[in-house]
């Protein structure tokens, strides 16, 4: 009797939560751009990021918006800080809550999940109607498009590349290397008692599968078949430069933070990172002598992209958020937010304000980057292959086996 | 007829004090209390004290920096610090006022349901608490509780209160009965003899679970890392556990920061130690 | 002096009204009962039968918002069971749980022997070996974390003293994680298992040992003679929390080391964490949620039907 009870509550509940999930998001496509829309209307606007308060890229933020509210005086936007680790959850429950931030600002790779869940809008109409797509790198927009439809634009944009020692590499007559081959000697030549030739990050995260990405691409690999011949190169590659003593085994227990504060502790020679860590070594390591460049070619040149995109809640307010996004796009105010970032431009016809010769080489690098477009499921797959990579480096397993387990996971996560 | 040879396993008080075994227990349990030690002297350290191998036993010098950074002047933590505060006297309030009269039915009163309804609490200790995490987000989030002291309060005492019942109950059964049924000829109802003689009564008892609850949900996670999303909301071992991303390799002050966590733990228990040992003793093996 | 008349009358008068009064009072005394467990159906039994009926639809990311998530049965567990990331969780938290309780319930029985003795600070000494107890689980991984560290970690510096020089970093690496992770394990908890065997030991009545000494038994036949036996039911309990709260243990793993590495200490609380938050693979989390409850339970009714049986004998 007490099972027939629960089993008649169960199926209530199940009724009650279809119900309540129809009603708290639209589907997506649904909205086409109201022709209705009155910029002059009152409206408030909840702006979601993770820039922490005080610095720079949230002071530019703050700036921007403060700047549109004089010209919109009848938008109110309401900012608020969420950590990253807690983006997530955040969306989610505030999607059960039917209470949805308007803006958010999303990791890339995260996007075509949180497109998949239902609550992003699509924008292709809105920005067919805008018509400056073509002002932007297509990797950026494919970060934030899904099935062909595009559910956002990028805010900042990065790539990783090589940093180097200037001195250590003087010091030890070496240039840095353009080729694998050259990669693993030079890494080699620079390893000393008292420094590591190269460092990268394999944590036990999703940062390992974006520091290995770009090796992966440069042998001809790709996620979407991890144990074909020339991903297992890729990894045999990576291992290598380990087993060779030239990157410290401490790499797996590294995020990109610790391999800049390894570099620019001169623990390092060279290490594997991106534009964001310049302001970064200028504040902590100032006479640091270092250069930035383009990373070894395999097979292929290759980089891979990250960085952030805006994301626009399907909902009533969509219009009102899209006339801000949009406002946003103007390239000098572009130039501010990737200037205070420490971002590479997001538009093409956008020269970044920073001088800093370095940051030249990253556009450069962007050209031949790609982002991390692999569907909905990118979080799962990314686990896959930090398995793998991490057994693979630690020395616990081949990279034939690993990455043929890791295939195997991986072939139902892709769609 | 000659005395009986004492057994061994009991050393007469009136020979010698054992101190050789003492100084064996003052080293056993020195060892086993080292880590602890350890995070204490590493929060003190500052980095070249830190990265030194062998490392150095004793601080040279207290650098108190760690303490301010990870600590006292990061609102992060303070804030974290005072929701811990709040969700965890909170959770033992509400734990109490829900398991004080549900001990005393399941000890004292006579039910013909007993058995079946001690069944919900010892099947509430099996329960894993992620089982219950992913319900209560969907759950919260439609009435808005997630990111709210109350959602938290209410989770933790899912998680805490059969516990409270099942260490409870035992001090129920200790009390005689005449006293409640001398109340019962007085014309006391049950409420009020329950209310005004068992009560004080089992007070020991109700310190005994208060602090019990306050300890557990103190140290409570994934109720913490699930059902909170905004990082001012969340309790201190959330944010201790974010620490490890941001201070990975800044072991100083994120030794500092989890000193700090557990220091009210480590008053609450030195106060209170007698109540702990007694009520876990007595909750378990009475079973 | 005149209460003392007042107590003995009451069991004549009790007597006769006993009846009315039970029938009366009955709704009264379930009160007491009933915000508890009023408490416990919606804010336990109800997240339940929602895990349970979350489990049978093919709920994920495409469509836990939107809804008409398909019904599939036990298709999830099926899934799930079958596929090879349940297989290696399993074990991990077989191996995990049954090393773990092992050596927790041993030397924990050290410890309890040890401080049955009397010598001064005995007292002292037990109690405060529980700070290691109470302690948050978050605090007890860091720590470890720090004391594991590659270069600079203490295990380290204490393998030097031994003249064993490593760098390892034993957490990250997947052929040692396990272990690590285990030995912070054991050390969580032995405490609670010392108390609880030295609680027991204090119930074994002194007669029983004198009789023995009388007899001549050595002091290590008066443990495994009359000791264990006498503890059984004791150990059992001990056994059985033990257990239990270490099969479900989430807390110390995901600060330690969250699974990884390579999967060496994914447990299945660990598993069911990633696929309901991380994924959004919601049905399937919710099966390997059910899974996890499952296997505890059968332990804890083979306990009960075990000492029911004993009991009756």
């Amino acid at each position: 009797m007490y099972l027939t009870r629960t089993h008649r509550r169960v199926v209530a509940v199940a009724a009650a939560v279809a119900m309540a999930a129809s009603l708290a998001a639209c589907s997506p496509g649904a909205a086409e751009p109201a022709s209705t829309f009155d910029p002059t209307a009152p409206v408030t606007l909840t702006w979601w990021d993770y820039y922490a308060a005080d610095s720079a890229p949230s002071n530019a933020v703050e700036a921007l918006l403060t700047e549109y509210k004089t010209e919109y005086p009848n938008v109110t936007i309401n900012r608020e800080f969420i950590a990253y680790a807690d983006l997530k959850k955040s969306l989610l429950q505030s999607a059960g809550a039917s209470a949805l931030p308007d803006i958010s600002i999303v990791n890339g790779p995260d996007h075509q999940q949180f497109a998949e869940l239902g609550i992003a809008a699509d924008l292709t109409d809105r920005i067919a109607a805008w018509g400056q797509l073509d002002q932007y790198p297509q990797g950026l927009i494919d970060s934030a498009s899904l099935d062909g439809k595009i559910y956002g634009l990028p805010i900042t944009a990065n790539c990783l590349a090589l940093f180097y020692n200037k001195d250590l590499l003087a010091a030890a007559g070496v240039k840095p290397p353009t080729t694998w081959q050259e990669m693993s000697q030079v890494a080699a030549k620079l390893t000393s008692p008292d420094h590591y030739g190269y460092a990268f990050s394999a944590i036990n995260n999703q940062q390992a599968v974006f520091q290995w990405l770009p090796t992966l691409w440069q042998a001809g690999g790709d996620l979407t078949k991890v144990d074909s011949p020339e991903a297992i190169k890729a990894l045999e590659f990576t291992a290598s430069l380990i087993k060779d003593g030239s990157v410290s085994r401490e790499a797996l227990n590294w995020d990109q933070a610790a391999v800049a504060a390894e570099f620019a502790q001169g623990r390092a020679a060279m290490m594997l990172n991106g534009p964001w860590q310049l302001p970064y070594l200028a504040t902590n390591a100032p006479d640091l002598n270092y250069g930035v460049a383009l990373l070894p070619a395999g097979q292929d040149e290759a980089s891979v992209t990250g960085g952030e995109n805006y994301l626009i809640t399907d909902g009533p307010n969509a219009d009102a958020a899209w006339n801000l996004i949009k406002w946003m796009q103007d390239p000098k105010r572009v130039q501010q937010i990737d200037d205070a970032a420490g971002s590479l431009p997001t538009r093409l016809d956008v020269k970044s304000g920073n001088t800093d010769p370095n940051l030249a080489v990253f556009a450069e690098q962007l050209k031949v980057s790609r982002p991390r477009a692999y569907g909905a499921n990118y979080a799962e797959i990314a686990d896959n292959v930090v398995v793998a990579l991490q057994s693979v480096l630690s020395g616990s397993n081949t990279a034939k086996d690993a990455l043929t387990t890791a295939a195997t996971a991986i072939a139902p996560l892709l769609k | 007829m000659a005395r009986p040879q004492r057994p061994q396993l009991r050393r007469t008080s009136r020979e010698r004090p054992a101190w050789h075994l003492t100084a064996i227990g003052i080293v056993v349990v020195g060892i086993f209390l080292f880590p602890l030690y350890w995070m204490v002297s590493t929060s003190f350290k500052s980095p070249d004290q830190l990265f030194t191998r062998p490392p150095t036993l004793i601080p040279t010098e207290f650098d108190f920096s760690n303490y301010l950074r990870a600590v006292f002047e990061n609102e992060t933590m303070l804030r974290s610090l005072g929701n811990s505060l709040i969700i965890s006297v909170g959770t033992s309030v509400l734990a109490l006022l829900l398991a004080t009269p549900a001990a005393y039915a399941l000890g004292r009163l006579q039910l013909k349901w007993t058995g079946l309804l001690l069944l919900p609490f010892l099947v509430a200790q099996l329960l894993p608490s992620i089982n219950v995490a992913l319900p209560m987000f969907t759950l919260f989030s439609r009435v808005g509780l997630v990111n709210n002291y109350l959602g938290i309060i209410l989770a933790d005492t899912v998680a805490v209160l059969p516990f409270a019942v099942i260490v409870l109950r035992p001090f129920y059964l200790n009390i005689p009965k005449a006293l409640e049924e001398a109340a019962a000829v007085d014309g006391a109802t049950r409420m009020q003899a329950f209310l005004r003689i068992v009560l004080p009564l089992v007070r020991p008892g109700l310190v005994t679970v208060a602090v019990f609850t306050f300890v557990m949900t103190w140290g409570e996670f994934i109720f913490g890392l699930t059902l909170t999303t905004k990082q001012d909301m969340q309790p201190v071992t959330v944010t201790l556990n974010s620490f490890i991303g941001q201070y990975g390799t800044e072991w100083g002050p994120l030794m500092a920061a989890s000193t700090i966590v557990a220091l009210p733990i480590v008053i609450v228990f030195l106060v209170f130690q007698k109540q702990i040992t007694g009520g876990l003793a007595a909750g378990a093996v009475k079973d | 002096m005149s209460a003392s008349f007042r107590i003995r009358r009451p069991a004549v008068r009790l007597r006769a009204t006993a009846g009315r009064r039970r029938g009366r009072s009955a709704l009264s005394r379930y009160l007491f009962v009933a915000p508890a467990i009023i408490f416990l159906l919606v804010f336990m039994f109800y997240p339940i039968a929602y895990t349970f009926n979350l489990s049978l639809f093919d709920v994920n990311v495409g469509n836990f918002l939107k809804g008409g998530a398909a019904f599939v049965g036990f298709d999830n567990y099926v899934e799930f069971l079958s596929s090879p990331g349940f297989l290696s969780s399993l074990l991990v938290t077989l191996v995990f749980t049954l090393a773990s309780l092992a050596f927790q319930h041993l030397i924990g029985w050290a410890f309890a022997l040890f401080f049955n003795r009397k010598f001064p600070l005995s007292g002292f000494l037990r109690a405060i070996m529980l700070v290691v107890w109470v302690m948050p689980a978050v605090v007890s991984a860091s720590l470890w974390r720090w004391m594991y560290s590659g270069s600079y970690g203490l295990f380290n510096s204490i393998l030097d003293v031994f003249g064993i020089h490593t760098d390892e970093a034993w957490l990250v690496n997947p052929q040692t994680a396990l272990i690590a992770v285990i030995i912070t394990n054991i050390w969580l908890g032995i405490p609670f298992h010392m108390m609880l065997v030295y609680a027991g030991l204090q119930g074994v009545p002194h007669e029983v040992y004198e009789a023995a000494s009388l007899d001549g038994a050595s002091a290590r036949q008066r443990l495994f003679g009359i000791t264990v036996p006498l503890m059984r039911p004791v150990v059992a309990i001990a056994l059985l929390l033990g257990f239990v709260h270490t099969f479900k243990v989430f807390d110390v793993i995901y600060v330690m080391t969250a699974g990884g590495p390579a999967g060496a200490t994914n447990v299945l609380s660990i598993a069911v964490y990633n696929l309901s938050f991380e994924y959004f693979r919601l049905g399937d989390g919710a099966a390997a949620a059910n899974i996890l409850l499952v296997i505890p339970l059968i332990v804890s009714v083979v306990y009960l039907l075990v000492r029911r049986r004993e009991e009756s004998a």
